[in-house]
């Protein structure tokens, strides 16, 4: 405990004015992106990327957990008021909260979500702050085996729970590894697929092919749906009679959260299985099950709670391990590396002050969230009523220009365009985007872990992994995940 | 077209992803194949070649090998697929005509800005391109779209230079720019 509250004295003296202002211009725009139907987290850090290159490191991570804990939000509010999902994670949200918008009760709905939003972002802050440091004492033993063992369960992961099938997750993911092995050979310093371009020996720019791949893509499948404005109906205020639930229903409030955090750590499960699974417990232990779906208040808090502690999570295995769990960590690693930070045991050992400014503002911003979420809501319920052209008008600029800013030359305008193209169709195709960043992210550290591993093994890379066992078992795990899919079809055919 | 008859039962929907996988199975493997290829161009020298080939040209072939393979397998997926006729689980929502065309132009904008931009400069090139794309997107009269893309450009340039302190391209405007 000493220990803690030592760290917790640290972590104070690491946030100042511009960490803090960093946070909340990222709750802030973070919730909007969120409330926007069709944009949401992963969006809005995507977009947020480019400006992090003239920050220190802490606020830049700052400004990266802002959105992404505002973005993770802000989904509730439009399901409530719309019926539809702001953000994919959001979508267990409005099964109750809808319900009780159409029954008048929309301030309810919000407040509660935006509590349980609070209370899960807090419990996942708490757990974090536990949990990663512990992880990476047993991590900083681990050699270039286990690491390679470590970046491949991510991977697989990532390929076998994402949307779409797992063949196709995989392909995304090696298309992801050898956009990551152009520019330099890590090891030899000899030019690889350059194309005779002098621009390329430093590898493709990370922040062109990200806004490529998630933000030009998205707003071309915008651009191609049907255009239609939303109507948000009704007047959605705070309802502070709903505060009073905290004490009555404390224990969904942290159920809910712990499952949420449980699932995070978990790399490709993320905020939508933790919201559903949250969901139903929540109704499995309910006294009266039948009032879910029609309006019940434990239905918002246990959706909400679990999602929002789902990032303080997914977050542990990144800090700890430096294994992107879900895809939107995968892009605040990129953020980290940036930086020159590079994710995983040794940052506890090398950047000691970045890892804890990454705590402190994950904590600041999970209680920030409340007074911000409540006091604003007017600005997030007038967002709704924005016309969809302009929205789309302003992503892409600030798509290009974030994309431009970051070395100032066309060349990386057009390798945005071109992983647009392939992004919308890979998205057409049925393809996971996701894999495709994170091998890309994770490219680096498995090619260099496989060939010092392969150095080490002199030729033998069977006897070598199998005097591993740490190495050995993860590797197990990862042809495990791989295996899933289909032992799952197979279960149901038989079931 | 005949009508379908009342109470006749409908046609089950069938799979037809598998052109889709068989297409995406293609690119796979020809990626794969011509990235395998492109590794034989490094300069990896003899003292290089350790860790038992995964080296510098032997990792990237490793991952091009893998791709064809994987490729292989889809290519023989869409065909087990279209064997099969599978009813279809979930039908995407397929993208209107319309809807593909307006994407379409609003890219060819895009594409048509970043070479004009240098050329013609930020403040020349934004209105230009927001504007052709607040018409072809949102469907606005040339008097709105042109005064909204007045708007963006100002916002855009006021962030980017004075916000975060970034030159945008002058073009025609150099020397004159603010």
């Amino acid at each position: 405990m000493a220990e803690i509250g030592a760290l917790l004295g640290e972590l104070g003296g690491l946030v100042g004015a511009a960490q803090v202002s960093a946070l909340l211009i990222g709750l802030v725009l973070g919730i909007i992106v969120g409330v926007l139907p069709g944009l949401g987290p992963l969006l809005g850090v995507t977009l947020a990327i480019p400006f992090t290159f003239h920050m220190d490191p802490v606020s830049s991570i700052a400004l990266l957990v802002g959105f992404y804990q505002g973005g993770s939000y802000g989904g509730a509010v439009t399901a409530t008021v719309l019926g539809i999902p702001g953000t994919p994670i959001a979508a267990a949200t409005l099964l109750d909260a809808h319900p009780m918008a159409l029954a008048g009760r929309a301030s309810e709905a919000v407040t509660l979500a935006t509590l349980a939003s609070w209370i899960g972002g807090l419990v996942g802050g708490a757990v974090l702050l536990l949990t990663a440091p512990a992880l990476a004492k047993i991590a900083v033993r681990f050699g270039p085996a286990e690491t390679f063992a470590l970046a491949a369960l991510g991977l697989t992961a990532i390929a076998s729970l994402s949307q779409g099938s797992t063949l196709k997750g995989l392909i995304s993911g090696l298309f992801g590894l050898m956009c990551a092995t152009i520019g330099t050979d890590p090891f030899t310093g000899i030019a690889r697929f350059n194309f005779g371009r002098t621009e390329f020996s430093g590898g493709l720019t990370f922040v062109a092919l990200l806004v490529g791949l998630f933000a030009v893509s998205e707003v071309l499948m915008q651009i191609e749906r049907t255009l239609r404005g939303w109507q948000a109906s009704g007047r959605v205020g705070v309802a502070f009679l709903m505060f009073k639930t905290v004490f009555t229903r404390f224990f969904g409030y942290v159920r809910a959260s712990l499952v949420g955090v449980g699932i995070g750590i978990i790399p490709a499960v993320g905020g939508v299985t933790s919201a559903f699974l949250a969901y139903k417990l929540a109704r499995d232990f309910s006294k009266e099950p039948e009032r879910f779906g029609k309006g019940a208040p434990e239905g918002v808090i246990a959706s909400e709670a679990a999602n929002s502690a789902t990032t303080g999570g997914a977050l542990i295995p990144m800090l700890a391990l430096g294994i992107p769990g879900d895809p939107i960590v995968a892009v605040m690693m990129g953020g980290l590396l940036i930086h020159g930070v590079t994710p995983g045991p040794m940052l506890f050992f090398t950047n000691p002050d970045v890892l804890n400014g990454i705590f402190a503002t994950f904590l600041i911003g999970a209680l920030l969230l409340l007074p911000l979420g409540l006091a604003l809501l007017p600005l997030f319920i007038r967002v709704l009523r924005a016309p969809l052209d302009y929205m789309l008008a302003g992503v892409l600029l600030l798509a290009i220009f974030g994309t431009f800013a970051v070395q100032r030359q066309t060349l990386d305008l057009w390798i945005m365009w071109l992983f647009g193209i392939v992004g919308y169709a890979m998205r057409k195709a049925g393809f996971p985007l996701a894999p495709l960043v994170i091998g890309f992210v994770l490219g680096p550290i498995v090619e260099v872990n496989l060939r010092r591993a392969a150095t080490l093994a002199s030729s033998d890379m069977a006897s070598y992994f199998l005097g591993r066992p740490i190495a050995l078992g993860i590797l197990v795990l990862a042809a495990l995940t791989l295996a899933f899919p289909l032992l799952r079809a197979l279960w149901q055919r038989r079931t | 077209m005949r009508e379908p008859t009342a109470g006749a039962k409908p046609e089950p929907q069938r799979e037809t992803g598998w052109r889709k996988d068989l297409a995406a199975s293609l690119v796979s493997m020809g990626l794969g194949a011509w990235l395998f290829w492109q590794t034989f161009s490094f300069n990896v020298t003899a003292s290089e070649r350790v860790g038992g080939g995964i080296d510098a040209a032997g990792y990237p072939r490793l991952l091009a090998s893998l791709t064809v393979l994987l490729g292989i397998t889809l290519a023989g997926r869409a065909l087990w697929k279209w064997r099969a006729a599978l009813p279809c689980p979930a039908a995407s929502p397929a993208g209107q005509g319309g809807g593909k065309l307006r994407a379409a132009f609003s890219f060819a904008v895009l594409l048509f800005y970043t070479l004009l931009l240098e050329p013609l400069g930020f403040l020349v090139a934004t209105p230009l391109a927001v504007g052709a794309l607040l018409r072809i997107v949102g469907g606005r009269g040339a008097l709105h779209a042109a005064v909204a893309a007045v708007a963006f450009t100002a916002a855009i340039f006021v962030f980017f230079r004075y916000g975060v302190n970034i030159v945008l391209p002058e073009g025609l405007l150099r020397g004159i720019s603010p």
